[in-house]
């Protein structure tokens, strides 16, 4: 009973005795429990002696009530007890006493805090009474009645933002008044109305005409800084300030996008799934926003070809309505990674998912169309891939050759025919023809059905320009020049001006004639040379005709004027070298007499002992594209590509710099690119080095550095379209898929993070003749320094020789295994073959 | 009927027109027209060209799927990630007045 009567009294602050001692009294200061404060403080006064009463205490009492009553944070329940407790605690102080003054004066700041008359609105204590009211009624008793009960509506109003009626809220408040004292809450609440609303800057705009002494700016703060944001130059909140305000602390926005953008170009997709799971808890998210983002990583994953990865960020994330059970992203994983496209399983499984996405009702008829044509595409993308890496890429031994070839034909076929579905099931959609449009080997083609793809479009969009040129360039490539003919003379009606149309017309034409040529109808022939005279292309020669004009003649055993003509052509302005060079090519492709070829083959070596550099470009840009065209073969072809070679070495070494005008330099340019000869390469790097058409240059010695030549390509790739110093457009191509190599090829790869600046062109300075490496030459290790010195091929492998393990790692990252396998099965065979002292 | 969808993604040409989710074909193509008499290609070619550009992905609802399943078409992921905003969470009101008292009680003491 006694422990239980003196926990009792300790927790009542007193001693066991009753008494009360200094300690107690300041308890409750600290307590804020300011009425039991000053009890207890006369209490101790009644228990001392007067020469023993601690005036510093009382004094501390007294403006501790004092400054609370004064900030409304309490109100005496019963004001004259507690006034006559002050009074008697007061006069506890004598009046000689040095405090006697300041207790006084505190007194009667006491006396007036706890009155009950009206307060005055020019005292000090009006705004704070105001305010005060909102958080606490009880104070509103001092306040003129219209001001209590606007007070009310704002309390009202306050409560009304809480449970997210902020129409009702701002409703609420719009009959306080500018001039009323708590127009300042009117502004708050409206800036709230807007806050909430998603317009934070002009919920701002608003706080920051709130006056700094007023609660309303210090809430508008506590809002800002759950949003780590300022109130103007007012400093963001201390933590610990904001009380439990903390718990409704935003997360930093930059932050949590800095992480998803790392773990989306990291690749780290189930990192990705799991920062979208766990924000998927939270309220604050726009979930239009998490959708588009959990999209986007469904996107990603069909271009993934790790299937355990796959299967691990499915099993994480929500799947889409198109792909409830997400079985689309694991069946591309498994025919990139495990089998060709057109392996039973790999095949079915996709089957499967699109023969389910036929039963998914939740998708109307457009959707599953719709989705069903862009799933295509998907794969189509995927499939084009490995053709273009294909591309090329010849073996080292003959079965691999046989291999590779097998591969490419079974993408190649998987390709064509799911393109044939996207065109069956989206006539008009002219997107999936893009992948058949550039770059491919059609070799890798099944051409029947390339044809049937253009017969389609055609059948439902005969008439588009854009159906009918792509298709007849087709027909014109695949050699079926009779369909050729159709379209492109269709294409003439529609667009007789159209300058690449009349090319394509000409060459149409062109290639009849030749046919009628080998064919032995020379009258046709000559019909059809006629004809050409009208489509002949701006840019082209006149002289070309007369060259044309002189082949019915030579096929009717007319050569001495056929001989005539091509005088003619030379006359006219038609460089000698390249006339003569012309005749050869025409000749040998419309397979006429070989005695004939070799009179103009004999005439055309004289000349090239002691060319010009005209007549040699010339040559080169009529010539060259024959020459160096493997698939369109014909006899003398070699000879005429190292003739070409040959020429272009003597009108470098002879030829005085200054002699070369940009559009010079850029036709050899070009040729250097195409014609795969070191020597003719090195010497072009020699000479033009300092040619101003920088891009052409960097092009050059982008063949001889290789996979290092990323950031140079990327240059020249991104080069502004009306760039003086740009690539010529047919070199462009060129560069973009050279550049795509080099990425392909990983190492040293252009880096987005890493963006260049003009003083980036410092590093171009090792071309120079100073052989101190530059800045770029630095960066890479003696290993890489010396494979850049070698004059190898630019091919893998440069890179496979420098570091074999990460060139293997990158290719089974890219490749489908198998043909990974080949790949690098054909780089070790060529590794061990190379001698590498040989090279240096 | 364009298909109906909850992701900011296909809205995206829809949005350049100025457009949302719900617009039917009709509607889609009778706002194009509205666009390209404002912005006539002689006039302002680059906007033309981009309200062609969405017009042309907006009307079709096979590349606007392509847009969501290719991310080669799709492009940088960036934007989409730019776009992350967090709403603003509602406040308890008791805690904020106590909160709004107690700094500007603390700004006074410290003037």
């Amino acid at each position: 009973m006694a422990t239980r009567t003196r926990n009792k009294s300790r927790r009542a602050g007193y001693t066991t005795t009753g008494q009360v001692r200094p300690f107690d009294v300041r308890q409750h200061l600290s307590r804020q429990l300011h009425a039991p404060a000053v009890n207890s403080l006369v209490q101790l006064l009644q228990q001392q002696s007067a020469d023993s009463h601690d005036h510093g205490l009382i004094e501390e009492v007294l403006a501790s009530c004092a400054s609370a009553l004064g900030k409304l944070k309490f109100k005496p329940q019963d004001p004259q007890a507690f006034l006559a407790s002050v009074h008697l605690a007061a006069g506890c102080v004598p009046p000689d006493s040095p405090l006697a003054a300041s207790v006084q004066q505190t007194v009667a700041r006491i006396e007036s805090y706890v009155s009950t008359d009206p307060v005055a609105t020019d005292d000090p204590l009006f705004n704070s009474l105001v305010d005060g009211c909102i958080r606490s009624p009880e104070f509103s008793d001092r306040l003129p009645e219209e001001i209590a009960d606007e007070a009310a509506t704002v309390r009202d109003a306050l409560r009304l933002i809480e449970a997210g009626a902020d129409d009702a809220a701002a409703k609420a408040v719009a009959g306080i008044g500018f001039r009323s004292p708590l127009a300042p809450w009117r502004m708050l609440i409206r800036g709230m109305v807007a806050y909430y609303g998603g317009t934070i800057d002009q919920a701002i705009e608003a706080w920051q005409r709130l006056p700094a002494d007023r609660v309303p700016r210090g809430i508008a703060q506590a809002i800002l800084a759950t949003q780590n944001r300022r109130l103007g130059d007012d400093p963001i909140p201390d933590k610990r300030r904001l009380g439990s305000l903390v718990d409704h602390k935003q997360p930093n926005e930059r932050e949590i996008v800095d992480k998803l953008s790392n773990s989306f170009n990291n690749d780290e997709l189930d990192s990705v799934a799991e920062q979208l799971s766990s924000m998927s808890q939270w309220k604050s998210v726009d979930q239009n926003w998490l959708s588009a983002v959990r999209d986007r990583l469904y996107a990603e994953l069909l271009i993934c070809a790790d299937v355990p990865l796959v299967r691990r960020v499915c099993r994480m994330m929500k799947p889409p309505r198109w792909d409830l059970k997400c079985d689309l992203p694991v069946a591309i994983a498994k025919m990139l990674s495990i089998k060709d496209p057109v392996h039973g399983d790999v095949s079915s499984d996709i089957d499967k998912y699109l023969a389910t996405l036929e039963k998914n009702t939740e998708l109307s008829d457009v959707e599953r169309r719709a989705i069903r044509g862009a799933v295509l595409l998907r794969l189509a993308m995927l499939l084009r891939q490995p053709l273009e890496l294909l591309y090329g890429k010849q073996g080292i031994t003959p079965e691999a050759t046989v291999e590779l070839d097998r591969v490419g034909k079974s993408f190649g076929h998987r390709l064509v025919v799911t393109i044939r579905e996207c065109v069956s099931l989206w006539p008009n959609w002219d997107r999936p023809m893009g992948l058949l449009a550039s770059g491919l080997d059609f070799a890798y083609f099944t051409t029947e059905i390339v044809i049937d793809i253009h017969e389609q479009r055609l059948a439902a969009r005969g008439d588009e320009i854009k159906v009918l040129k792509p298709a007849a360039d087709f027909f014109y490539f695949a050699k079926r020049y009779d369909r050729a003919k159709q379209l492109s003379e269709k294409l003439l009606a529609i667009a007789p001006r159209d300058e690449a149309v009349r090319s394509l017309a000409w060459a149409v034409d062109l290639q009849q004639m030749r046919e009628a040529l080998i064919g032995g109808n020379v009258e046709l022939a000559q019909q059809i040379i006629e004809r050409m005279a009208l489509l002949k292309p701006a840019k082209l020669h006149s002289g070309i005709l007369l060259l044309l004009q002189a082949l019915p003649l030579i096929a009717s055993d007319k050569s001495q004027e056929a001989q005539q003509r091509v005088q003619a052509a030379i006359d006219c302005g038609l460089s000698p070298l390249a006339a003569l060079m012309l005749m050869e090519i025409y000749i040998a492709k419309a397979k006429l007499p070989a005695k004939i070829k070799k009179i103009f083959a004999d005439q055309r070596k004289l000349r090239m002992k002691s060319p010009s550099i005209s007549d040699v470009m010339t040559t080169i840009e009529l010539c060259s594209q024959a020459a160096l065209d493997v698939n369109n073969d014909y006899p003398g072809r070699v000879g005429h590509l190292k003739d070409l070679i040959t020429c272009s070495k003597r009108v470098l070494t002879s030829a005085n710099r200054n002699n070369w005008t940009i559009e010079l330099a850029n036709i050899l340019g070009e040729f250097v690119v195409r014609a795969s000869d070191g020597t003719l390469r090195r010497r072009y790097l020699q000479l033009l080095r300092r040619h101003y058409d920088w891009h052409i240059v960097i092009l050059v010695s982008a063949i001889e550095q290789g996979p290092y030549a990323a950031r140079e390509l990327y240059r020249v790739v991104h080069a502004e379209s009306n760039d003086p110093y740009g690539l010529p457009t047919s070199l462009k191509a060129l560069a973009a898929s050279m550049f795509e190599e080099t990425q392909s090829l990983g190492m040293f790869g252009y880096d987005d993070d890493d963006e260049f600046d003009d003083e980036d062109d410092d590093g171009f300075g090792w071309y120079e003749e100073d052989p101190t490496p530059g800045p770029k030459m630095e960066e890479l290790d003696p290993e890489h320094l010396e494979i850049l010195t070698l004059t190898m091929p630019a091919d893998i492998m440069a890179l496979f020789l420098t570091d074999p393990k990460q060139v293997e790692k990158k290719i089974r990252e890219l490749m489908p295994p198998h043909v990974a396998n080949i790949v690098i099965k054909a780089l070790h065979q060529k590794s061990e073959g190379v001698d590498h002292d040989s090279i240096k | 009927m364009i298909p109906s969808n909850d992701s900011i993604s296909y809205q995206e040409p829809l949005a350049v027109l100025g457009l949302d989710a719900t617009s039917t074909n009709e509607q889609i193509r009778a706002k194009y027209l509205e666009l390209v008499k404002q912005y006539p290609p002689e006039r302002d070619p680059d906007r033309f060209a981009e309200i062609r550009a969405a017009y042309e992905m907006a009307s079709n609802p096979v590349e606007r799927w392509a847009l969501c399943l290719c991310v080669e078409i799709a492009g940088d992921v960036e934007p989409l990630l730019a776009r992350f905003h967090l709403r603003p969470q509602r406040l308890p009101t008791e805690a904020l007045l106590k909160c709004g008292e107690q700094l500007i009680s603390s700004n006074k003491n410290a003037s």
